[in-house]
């Protein structure tokens, strides 16, 4: 273990020691799922649950919702148990599949989870228009779910969980389904959330996202924590520097090469800076969208 | 309310997309006009309303029961099972709120059904009984013996506990009696044979009952003397009497002559002049001699009754389909808190098996009792000897059984429709009260402990 996490006083999820052990019919204790980890995640921030699976990330995530219960150690999630229900007020939750009703529609949908925070009917009118908007559904408001692709389902069910404007944003697997567009939508979502002082909590497969947003991840493997801390310092490798220099004649470069081997006594290692896919579709994507709009007139 | 209000608007919302409902209004009203075009009456507009009467109601209240069970079985089981109850928990609702939620929703739906059943039922009574089908004196007799509220009322029958008591005493006294048998069961035996006698008029005798009625007639309406023969009777049976009606005291009674047949319920239309304003009624059947007659004997059950006119059908129509309602309240509540426990198939076999045993109280009553069952042990009226462990234990389960459902029986509201029999607003408000009020609320409390208790997110 690289870290263990300490307690902190702004912590918004704050687990000692939990343990989850799941029995069989018997109540005899079958598997040992979670194993005595403990963590905090402080508010405002973006905390990154990573693991292979049956690593333990959604068994903690299901105890951090209430949905199971611990065998053992402490969990508190904004200050209370996760079972207390006016703490639900303020934490939204986007399951790994988004297990929506089919038969309502995306406007239904939210209207649904709407009125279970008692909003009311301005206030609930208002907030889904807002997020119909921000997820990009506006035009898919009154198709029922059980028509959308994943990505769209996806979407409604990212929706649901920010109805209330949590203080605490549970996401496990955000990006699943969606286009490498809606990937960057999301990811700019939370941390936008982020920047207005709400905490997420991220669990991925997907690592590129996970290092895109997170200040913090915590990795398990069976069921205990194996790293945990901020991903900038456990990314870095601090006996190693890189030099980016702009360009310059090749002449130039071999002579400032040379300088380098002279002093390091070895020879360095140079290629050319690369974007990664993803920068490079949207730049593509970008650039079309620009060359249609003009050869159309579209302004939009 | 508002988060209970949302989950029953949700589930109402789920009924109607799903097609649920448009199956069942569908299936409800192929059958209920279907129905009594397959069934035979006894050829008679009576025997044919009753038919439409008891089988349409019956059958649309057993389907819905069903659908009920289903629907309350899978209305959080589903969810849990497809996940959807992952994101419900995690919104700030109370266990039991979800709980209200989807036991409002089906009983919203159950009074739409429930409703459409009323007016497909009334249709097809109006439609049998349209003007141009049947002369006004049929439409008067049919609107005042079948379409009616009757309350029925028993002759009184006194000095009988008193004779019953003594003629007790002088059988144990004599010591002629099996010391095996218990007292109560000479009680029982003895009142049986003392109450026949009460109801036997011997060929060329005569016998008045007095009926005392708990109001006097408005003189509005006919009086009616239903009766009919012990079934132990012979079939076919033919004798000729004569009935005499009068209120008490020293007036000419109303006469009217008479076949009795056995087998079948008749009744004598008294005028309603007749007995205008009085509140004691006098019954007299003269047995007179005749080729084939011997004696009368009237069923002592309700072989001999007067009904008296105290509402229109469909004040009882509505009282009956409030008692069916809160049967099915009782039903959604049961499988909901079955499904609040247990996954989709389990939560409705549990719940079928509970709604069987809620049907057969008699059953449930005799194993309770020991009266049978425990092959070897018991002997009707005898002392059990001898009864094993496992005897005991079915006969405790049935105990137990018996105590929770015996308030759960109602009188049998779709009988009573038929035979025009005033069903009491008490009756229906107790079932209200029971079904819906106390039991459901039991019912709750279960279901609700249980789901605190249960972990939804197990893995699957």
């Amino acid at each position: 273990m690289i870290e263990s996490s300490s307690v902190v006083e702004s912590a918004v999820v704050e687990a000692e020691g939990l343990v989850k052990v799941f029995r069989d019919f018997w109540r005899r204790p079958k598997v040992r799922a979670v194993d005595d980890i403990s963590f905090s995640i402080e508010k405002g921030k973006v905390f990154g649950l990573l693991g292979p699976n049956g690593s333990g990330k959604s068994t903690t995530l299901k105890m951090i919702l209430g949905l199971l219960y611990p065998t053992g150690g402490k969990l508190t999630v904004l200050g209370v148990s996760p079972q207390d229900v006016e703490a639900k007020r303020r934490i939204g939750y986007l399951p790994e599949e988004s297990y929506l009703y089919p038969y309502l529609s995306a406007e239904e949908t939210l209207d649904f989870y709407a009125r279970l925070f008692n909003m009311a009917r301005p206030e609930r009118a208002a907030r889904i228009e807002e997020l119909l908007t921000l997820v990009d559904l506006q035009y898919a408001r009154d198709r029922r779910v059980a028509e959308f692709s994943k990505g769209m389902a996806r979407r409604v069910g990212l929706a649901q969980a920010l109805i209330n404007d949590p203080d605490l944003v549970i996401l496990d697997e955000p990006t699943a389904g969606l286009d490498p567009i809606g990937c960057r939508e999301v990811k700019d979502l939370i941390l936008n959330l982020s920047e207005r002082g709400k905490t997420v909590l991220l669990s991925s497969h997907l690592l590129a996202d996970v290092e895109d947003v997170c200040d913090r991840i915590t990795i398990l493997y069976k069921g205990t924590i194996r790293a945990a801390g901020n991903v900038h310092e456990l990314l870095e490798e601090p006996d190693r520097c890189r030099l980016t220099l702009p360009e310059m004649p090749t002449e130039k470069l071999k002579e400032i090469l040379g300088s380098l081997r002279q002093a390091l006594g070895q020879e360095p290692d140079v290629d050319h800076p690369r974007r990664n896919l993803e920068e490079f579709f949207l730049e593509v994507v970008q650039e079309a969208r620009a060359a249609h709009a003009e050869s159309t007139g579209d302004k939009g | 309310m508002r988060t209970v209000l949302a989950i029953a608007r949700h589930a109402i919302a789920g009924a109607v997309r799903s097609r649920v409902v448009a199956t069942l209004i569908g299936l409800l009203l192929v059958t209920m006009v279907s129905l009594p075009l397959m069934l035979k009456s006894d050829g008679t507009l009576t025997g044919h309303v009753r038919i439409v009467l008891g089988y349409t109601l019956g059958l649309a209240s057993f389907l819905l029961a069903l659908a009920t069970l289903w629907a309350g079985s899978a209305a959080l089981s589903v969810e849990i099972q497809d996940k959807q109850a992952h994101l419900l928990l995690t919104k700030p609702v109370r266990k039991v709120q979800i709980w209200l939620g989807k036991w409002f929703g089906l009983l919203a739906l159950n009074a739409v059904l429930l409703t459409f059943c009323g007016l497909v039922l009334c249709g097809m009574l109006w439609w049998t009984i349209r003007p141009d089908t049947l002369s006004e004196e049929d439409r008067h007799r049919l609107h005042g013996e079948v379409l009616a509220a009757l309350t029925t009322h028993g002759p009184a029958l006194q000095g009988l506990d008193e004779a019953v008591d003594q003629r007790v005493q002088a059988l144990l006294a004599s010591g002629e009696v099996d010391p095996h048998i218990s007292e109560t069961a000479i009680r029982k035996k003895v009142h049986a044979a003392m109450l026949r006698s009460r109801y036997l008029v011997p060929e060329g005798e005569e016998r008045t009952w007095l009926f005392d009625l708990p109001r006097p007639l408005d003189g509005d309406r006919d009086v009616l003397v239903s009766y009919r023969f012990d079934p132990s009777r012979p079939a076919g049976l033919e004798i000729t009497g004569q009935w005499r009606v009068k209120p008490v005291g020293p007036v000419e009674p109303y006469r009217v002559q008479s076949r009795l047949s056995t087998g079948k319920r008749t009744a004598v239309r008294v005028p309603a002049n007749v007995v205008a304003g009085a509140s004691q009624v006098e019954v007299t059947y003269v047995n007179e001699p005749g080729d084939e007659s011997g004696a009368a004997l009237f069923d002592p059950r309700d072989g001999l009754v007067l009904r008296t006119y105290e509402g229109g059908f469909v004040g009882n129509l509505f009282r009956a389909l409030l008692i069916v309602y809160a049967r099915l309240a009782l039903l959604a509540a049961l499988g909901l808190t079955a499904g609040f426990m247990l996954s989709t198939p389990v939560a409705l076999f549990t719940s079928l098996v509970v709604a069987i045993l809620l049907q057969c109280p008699g059953y449930v009553e005799s194993v309770a009792s020991g009266a049978f069952m425990f092959e070897g042990h018991s002997h009707g009226d005898h002392v059990h000897e001898g009864a094993g462990l496992w005897d005991l234990f079915v006969q405790g389960l049935f105990h137990a059984f018996n105590v929770i459902l015996k308030p759960l029986q109602d009188p049998h509201v779709l009988g009573l429709l038929g035979d025009a029999e005033r069903i009491p607003w008490l009756a229906a408000g107790r079932a209200l009260l029971v079904k819906m009020v106390v039991y459901s609320g039991l019912l709750a409390v279960l279901g609700v402990r249980i789901l605190n208790r249960r972990e939804i997110g197990l893995p699957s």
